[in-house]
C-alpha cells in the first residue's frame, strides 16, 4: 500500500511514517504544496494524508485539483485547526475522512485502513484473523462460523484492535476511540478493562488473541 | 447621593443659614438706627426747651405750658431719678390698655428758681411697625434669592455636568469585547476639564482594547504553537510503546506521560475555543433541535457515565424544541460540558436528570455542595476538590450561553447541583 504524507512538520510526518511502515505500507513524505502536487500528478497512492496549513497554500487546494483530475486516491485531511467548517468543507470537497490534531497514531491507522478498504476492496467488507471474522457492513462478528453477539462498545473495541493488529494500543488510545474527548475525564481505565474482559470471554477460543501488555494497553496478535 | 443633589443641598444649607443669621442681625441693626434717630429728635426737642423756659415768667405761664405740651412731663427734680442718656420704658398711654414702648430723654431745667426735670417722650409704636414691614420685605427678598440661587444652580449644573454624565454612561456601558464609541465632542460646552476627561477616556479605552486584543492573540498563537510539539511528543510516545522489550514499569511511566500530554492538549483546545468564541468566529444562524443534540451528547458520554455506573434520565416534551439563531456546534459543546461536569461531580451510582422544556434545559445531579467555589463556579481555572479537567469547562458553558444570549443559572438544592440554561421565548 502506498501512502503519501503531505505535512510540513517533519517530526509529525516522520512519526506517522514510522508507525505506518510496520504494516507493509510504503510511505512518502512531502513537506510543501508544490512537491506534494508533483508527486500526486506522477504517482497513484492508496491514501494521501493531507495537512491543511502548508507552506505555499492550503491543502484543500490540492484536494480540489485532485478531484478535478478525477483521481481516485483516498484522502484523509489532517488539520491543526479543530474547526467544524474545515471538516464540513473537506468532506464536501471529496475527502474521505477528516482528523483534527491531536490524534492517536492508532486512530489514524484505523482511519487509513477504513478508507483503503472502502475504496479498493469494495464488496469485501470482511476483516478476518484466523477463525475470527468481522463483517463491517453487517457489523457482525463470528468465530469458526458461529455468530457472536457483541455490544456496540465491544464491537468497536474489537474492530479497533484488529485494524491495529500487531501493534500495542495504549489504553488512552482505546479510551479516546470509544469515548472521544470525554476520555480525559475518566477517573481510571477500569471500564476499558471491563469491556476487554467481557470481549475476551465472548470470543472464546479467539479471546487469547487480545493480549494484555501490562502497564500500557492491549495488542491483537 | 448624586453630585447635583449634593451641591444643591450644600447651597440650600448655606442660604438658609445666611437667612437665619441675617434676620436677628437686621433686626438689631434697624432697631439701633431707629432708636438713634428718635434720640436725635428728642435731643432737638430738648434743645428748644431753654428758649421756652426763658419765656416763662409766672406760675400761670408754667401751668399753661404743662397743659399745652402733651409730649412733656415736668416733675420737680427731687421726685424723680435723673438719667443722663435717653432710655426706653413701657407704659400705657392715656386712654389705652395695652402697654407700649416709649423713648424718654430727661433734661434738667430751672423754672422760677426751682429745679425741675423735663421728660421728653416719643412713642416707639411706629418703629415696631416699620421694622416688621422692613423685615418682611427683607425675608421675602432672601427667600426669592435663595430659591433663585438654588434653581439657577440646579439648571447650570445639569448643563455643565452633562459631558461628565455622558462620559460616565460611556464608562458604565464599556465592554471590552464590543466596539462602543466614546462620547462625541459635538454640542459640548467649551470646558477644558471635560474635554480632557473625555480624551483621556478615549485614549484609555483604545489602550485597554489594544492590550486585550494582543493578549487574546497571544493566547491563540501560543495555544496553536503548542499543539504541534505536543502532538509530536504524543506520537513519539506511541512509537515508544511499540518497543518489544518494554517493562511494565516503563509502560506505566509512558502511560502517565501520555495522559499529562493529553491534559495539556485539552487545555490548549479549550483556550483556543474560548478565544474563538470571544473573537466572534462562530455564526449563530442555525436552528438547533434541542432533543436531538441532547441525544447525541448523551450517546457520546454514555460510556463515561457507565464508567461511574451512573444513570442519565431525560425528560422532554413530546413536541420538538427548536432554537433558531443558534450555533449547533457551540450548543453541543455547551451541553456536553454541562453533562461531563455533572458526571464528574456526582458520586458513582447516582442519577443525573436532564429536563428539557420549551423555555429551558435543566441539568441536575446529586453531589456535595461547592461551598468553596460557589460564587466563582463559572470562573476560569476554578476547580473543586482537585477534580480532573482544567477548570475551563463551565467557563466555556457560560461564554457560549452569553454568546447565544441565553441565561445560565446555578443553584444547589435538595443535595443536587442544578444548572439551568434559559433561552428567550420561542416564537
Amino acid at each position: 500500500m502506498k501512502i503519501l504524507i503531505i505535512e510540513d512538520e517533519l517530526q509529525l510526518a516522520k512519526s506517522i511514517r514510522q508507525y505506518l511502515q510496520r504494516e507493509n505500507y510504503l510511505c512518502e513524505v512531502e513537506m510543501d504544496i508544490t512537491e506534494g502536487r508533483s508527486m500526486i500528478e506522477d504517482f497513484a497512492y492508496d491514501c494521501i494524508l493531507l495537512d491543511i496549513n502548508l507552506p505555499g497554500g492550503s491543502g484543500l487546494t490540492l484536494l480540489k485539483e485532485l478531484k478535478q483530475d478525477k483521481k481516485t486516491d483516498g484522502v484523509i485531511i489532517i488539520s491543526a485547526r479543530d474547526a467544524l467548517e474545515d471538516k464540513v468543507l473537506s468532506l464536501k470537497l471529496g475527502a474521505d475522512d477528516y482528523l483534527a490534531k491531536p490524534f492517536h497514531l492508532a486512530e489514524l491507522s484505523a482511519r487509513i485502513e477504513t478508507v483503503i478498504r472502502r475504496r479498493y476492496l469494495q464488496g469485501d467488507s470482511q476483516l478476518s484473523y484466523d477463525s475470527l471474522v468481522i463483517d463491517t457492513l453487517a457489523r457482525s462478528v463470528s468465530v469458526d462460523g458461529e455468530t457472536i453477539q457483541l455490544t456496540k462498545t465491544e464491537y468497536e473495541l474489537l474492530l479497533f484492535l484488529m485494524i491495529n493488529k500487531g501493534r500495542v494500543i495504549t489504553k488512552n488510545a482505546i479510551a479516546e476511540h470509544l469515548l472521544g474527548g470525554s476520555a480525559l475525564y475518566l477517573d481510571n481505565f477500569d471500564i476499558i478493562y471491563a469491556h476487554v474482559k467481557n470481549l475476551k470471554k465472548k470470543l472464546q477460543s479467539m479471546g487469547g488473541s487480545i493480549k494484555t501488555i501490562y502497564g500500557t494497553g492491549y495488542k491483537f496478535s | 447621593m448624586k453630585l447635583l443633589h449634593y451641591t444643591s443641598l450644600r447651597h440650600l444649607l448655606f442660604a438658609s443659614l445666611l437667612t437665619l443669621i441675617s434676620i436677628p442681625v437686621f433686626y438689631v441693626l434697624l432697631n439701633n438706627i431707629f432708636v438713634h434717630s428718635i434720640d436725635r429728635d428728642l435731643g432737638l426737642q430738648a434743645a428748644q426747651i431753654p428758649s421756652i423756659v426763658s419765656t416763662i415768667q409766672t406760675p400761670a405761664d408754667f401751668k399753661l405750658w404743662k397743659e399745652l405740651d402733651n409730649d412733656l412731663d415736668i416733675q420737680p427734680a427731687d421726685s424723680v431719678t435723673f438719667h443722663d442718656k435717653p432710655f426706653t420704658i413701657q407704659k400705657s398711654p392715656s386712654g389705652q390698655a395695652a402697654e407700649e414702648d416709649f423713648r424718654i430723654l430727661q433734661k434738667k431745667i430751672e423754672i422760677l428758681g426751682r429745679p425741675y426735670i423735663v421728660n421728653i417722650e416719643s412713642s416707639l409704636f411706629e418703629k415696631e411697625d416699620l421694622i416688621q414691614t422692613i423685615l418682611t420685605i427683607q425675608l421675602g427678598i432672601l427667600v426669592l434669592l435663595l430659591a433663585g440661587t438654588v434653581g439657577i444652580n440646579y439648571f447650570i449644573h445639569k448643563r455643565i455636568w452633562k459631558p461628565f454624565y455622558d462620559s460616565l454612561a460611556y464608562l458604565k456601558a464599556f465592554n471590552i469585547e464590543s466596539n462602543l464609541a466614546a462620547p462625541q465632542e459635538l454640542k459640548r460646552l467649551p470646558i477644558s476639564e471635560f474635554t480632557e476627561l473625555n480624551q483621556s477616556i478615549q485614549q484609555l479605552s483604545i489602550r485597554v482594547r489594544r492590550a486585550y486584543d494582543s493578549q487574546k492573540e497571544f493566547i491563540e498563537n501560543a495555544s496553536h504553537e503548542l499543539q504541534t510539539p505536543l502532538t509530536v511528543l504524543k506520537f513519539k510516545l506511541e512509537l515508544l510503546v511499540q518497543q518489544k522489550d518494554l517493562s511494565q514499569d516503563q509502560g506505566e511511566l509512558i502511560g502517565d506521560m501520555y495522559r499529562e500530554i493529553e491534559q495539556m492538549q485539552e487545555l490548549n483546545r479549550h483556550l483556543l475555543l474560548l478565544s474563538k468564541i470571544e473573537n466572534g468566529q462562530f455564526a449563530s444562524q442555525e436552528t438547533v433541535h434541542v432533543q436531538q443534540v441532547m441525544g447525541e451528547v448523551t450517546e457520546d458520554l454514555s460510556l463515561l457515565a457507565e464508567a461511574k455506573d451512573q444513570e442519565i434520565v431525560k425528560e422532554s416534551p413530546p413536541e420538538i424544541v427548536q432554537l433558531s439563531g443558534a450555533n449547533r456546534t457551540l450548543f453541543k459543546i455547551m451541553v456536553a460540558n454541562l453533562l461531563t461536569n455533572a458526571i464528574q461531580y456526582s458520586p458513582p451510582g447516582s442519577r443525573i436528570t436532564i429536563q428539557i422544556t420549551g423555555r429551558y434545559l435543566l441539568m441536575s445531579n446529586p453531589g456535595e455542595p461547592f461551598w468553596d467555589v460557589r460564587d466563582s463556579i463559572f470562573k476560569r481555572f476554578v476547580r473543586h476538590n482537585q477534580q480532573k479537567g482544567n477548570g475551563l469547562g463551565l467557563s466555556i458553558v457560560q461564554t457560549i450561553a452569553k454568546y447565544l444570549h441565553y441565561d445560565i443559572i446555578y443553584d444547589y438544592s435538595n443535595g443536587c447541583h442544578q444548572f439551568k440554561i434559559k433561552w428567550p421565548l420561542l416564537g
